[in-house]
């Protein structure tokens, strides 16, 4: 704790100088008449690094974009800079060393080419299909975005002039059926709501040729009863499990909970939050796990937010190279 | 950090007397209090907890035979340790002392499960008494802070000085990061007067309350008082040089209000 007595002609002064030097979070524990004439305050500040100056929202963002800019070696180049990007996204290191093996045998290639060669060679890459007749179910922790990324594919069917039926089992969370008929709603398509497998497999027969898209419990994936609920949801309604991650989450829970899903049956995953998060090791964590990429989120925006996970994609991901015009070819992906 | 099966039993408490800062008059506290409490009729101990600069024995002017560093090194039982002081604590009025030993490496030097040895010591031989007084060192070290946790009260001694507040926050945080229920009490000794030493407490009282979300509860006020300079000096203990003194006064009443679980009016 740091503490200091200041004497001033006024207390409006003495507290200036205490904000000065102690910060916003100081205290006051005493004030007095200066011996000298004028206040005396006495201040406390247990603050680790009292009197920074704090920053408005704006600046505060540009320096954190600096730091990161920096961190991930953006103005530096090749292998240097991949390997710089891998370690900041915090990366699995066995990823890490055989990617830049594979890198380092293509010297001349710019670095997103590079990396996305490396990473083809690495992991599997398979995009959904939305066509009559399939059935997925969309797995992942609370919060990672299953129901957002079954809206998207939901949106992508829309567009495809698939028909649809989304069926909701995670009904004890609050205000869960009112965001799958909200979001049903806006797509035009029909919802229902089950409450076990039983209830589930009946309305999967029902399904036809319509796309059945299933918004799994919400679970755990480190709870085994949890993994049984949502496998036995997925054997009911014979849907293929898509594992949802979030990418912005430790890359080591990422890995052992895609290979906890994978398990469970999970072949394929879709990456949400890769927009928002700054350390996305967890996309490779999940990738070394064996699922296969095939979705990666690319804005939080429903409607445009999803993207085929391409090696070259994810590539411009790690890098943050998304902003370059090379990446309109994608646009038309987008859904 | 009770060691007894039941809270209400009546042996075996420890008041740890603690300060942060050296020089606040700690000491002084400690073995007053052992002579308050004493001459209120309880069977007392004063532990010298400050195995560095252990100066009870100089102040109560005793050559104890055997001291807690000998203890330590397996030398002599804690019980032998123990010197009786104005008749021992059979006598009311008197109380044994188990001295430390001033220069002997201190309790820095000793390895943590050591320290928990002398801590859990220190809880069983206080159990041969209705009371125990711990005189802990200054500072807030981890030795210290394990000794402190070994006793059901704390008592910080600070004064009005504001190296002694900043020294007294730190024990108190680093004491609540060890235990989130621990709640130490305050004595303002050395007071000029008594609305400087209320001043004094509520800064301490302001900065914990802030920083920490925890009000120590003050136990008591001790003025600033000539007797006990001239008592250091003498070697001797203060209720017996000075019984009527103004700071062996609110001594006293200190214990008496520690006794009750009374906070300061």
């Amino acid at each position: 704790m740091r503490l200091k007595t200041y004497s001033a002609p006024s207390l409006a002064e003495a507290m200036a100088s205490v904000r000065r030097d102690l910060g916003e979070d100081a205290i006051i524990v005493a004030t007095g008449d200066a011996p000298g004439g004028g206040v005396q305050v006495r201040a406390a500040s247990d603050s680790p690094r009292g009197g920074d100056v704090i920053e408005a929202p704006r600046e505060r963002a540009a320096r954190i974009h600096n730091d990161i800019r920096r961190q991930r070696g953006d103005d530096s180049d090749g292998i240097d800079r991949i390997i710089r990007a891998l370690g900041f996204h915090r990366v699995p290191d066995a990823a890490i060393e055989a990617l830049a093996r594979f890198c380092e045998l293509q010297e001349d290639a710019p670095a997103a080419h590079a990396l996305a060669q490396a990473l083809e060679s690495r992991y599997r890459f398979a995009p959904l299909e939305v066509a009559p007749g399939l059935a997925y179910l969309f797995a992942g922790s609370p919060g990672a975005g299953k129901t957002a990324t079954l809206a998207r594919i939901a949106a992508r069917a829309a567009a495809a002039n698939v028909p649809v039926l989304i069926l909701a089992t995670d009904c004890e969370r609050a205000g869960a059926e009112a965001r799958i008929a909200e979001l049903s709603g806006k797509l035009g398509f029909d919802y229902a709501m089950a409450d076990d497998p039983r209830e589930a497999e009946a309305f999967a027969l029902d399904a036809g040729d319509q796309l059945l898209l299933i918004d799994a419990p919400a679970g755990n994936a480190f709870d085994v009863d949890d993994l049984d609920m949502m496998a036995a949801f997925a054997a009911a309604t014979e849907a293929e499990i898509i594992a949802v991650a979030d990418a912005g989450q430790a890359p080591e829970d990422a890995a052992e909970a895609a290979s906890l899903y994978a398990s469970a049956g999970a072949r394929r995953t879709i990456i949400g939050k890769a927009d928002c998060a700054r350390r996305k090791g967890a996309i490779l964590a999940t990738g070394e796990a064996g699922l296969a990429f095939a979705h990666v989120s690319a804005s939080p925006y429903i409607g445009s937010g999803l993207a085929p996970a391409t090696p070259l994609r994810l590539a411009r991901t790690l890098l943050d190279l998304h902003d370059l015009p090379d990446d309109v070819s994608f646009a038309g992906d987008a859904i | 950090m009770s060691f007894l099966p039941d809270s209400k039993a009546p042996a075996g408490r420890i008041l740890a007397v603690a300060s942060g800062k050296g020089g606040v008059g700690k000491t002084v506290i400690a073995a007053g209090l052992a002579q308050a409490f004493s001459a209120q009729g309880e069977r007392l101990l004063l532990i010298d907890g400050d195995l560095g600069m252990a100066n009870i024995d100089v102040q109560l002017g005793l050559s104890p035979d055997a001291d807690l560093a000998a203890v330590m090194s397996g030398q002599v039982l804690l019980e032998d340790a123990c010197q009786p002081v104005m008749g021992g604590a059979r006598k009311r009025g008197g109380f044994d002392v188990i001295a430390g030993r001033s220069g002997s490496g201190g309790l820095a030097g000793l390895r943590p499960d050591a320290v928990n040895r002398l801590a859990a010591a220190c809880a069983t031989i206080a159990l041969s008494y209705e009371r125990a007084v711990l005189d802990l060192a200054a500072g807030a070290d981890d030795s210290t802070m394990r000794m402190a946790m070994a006793a059901d009260d704390v008592l910080i001694v600070i004064n009005d000085e504001p190296t002694s507040l900043t020294d007294a926050y730190a024990f108190v945080k680093r004491l609540r990061l060890r235990d989130e229920s621990a709640a130490p009490l305050v004595v303002v000794n050395n007071a000029p007067t008594s609305d400087k030493a209320r001043e004094a407490y509520a800064a301490f009282r302001k900065t914990c309350q802030s920083f920490l979300g925890f009000a120590p509860a003050l136990a008591g006020i001790v003025a600033r008082d000539e007797h006990v300079p001239l008592t250091i000096r003498a070697q001797m203990p203060l209720s017996q040089r000075s019984p009527d003194c103004a700071a062996m006064c609110d001594i006293a009443h200190l214990a008496s209000a520690l006794a009750a679980g009374r906070q300061a009016a």
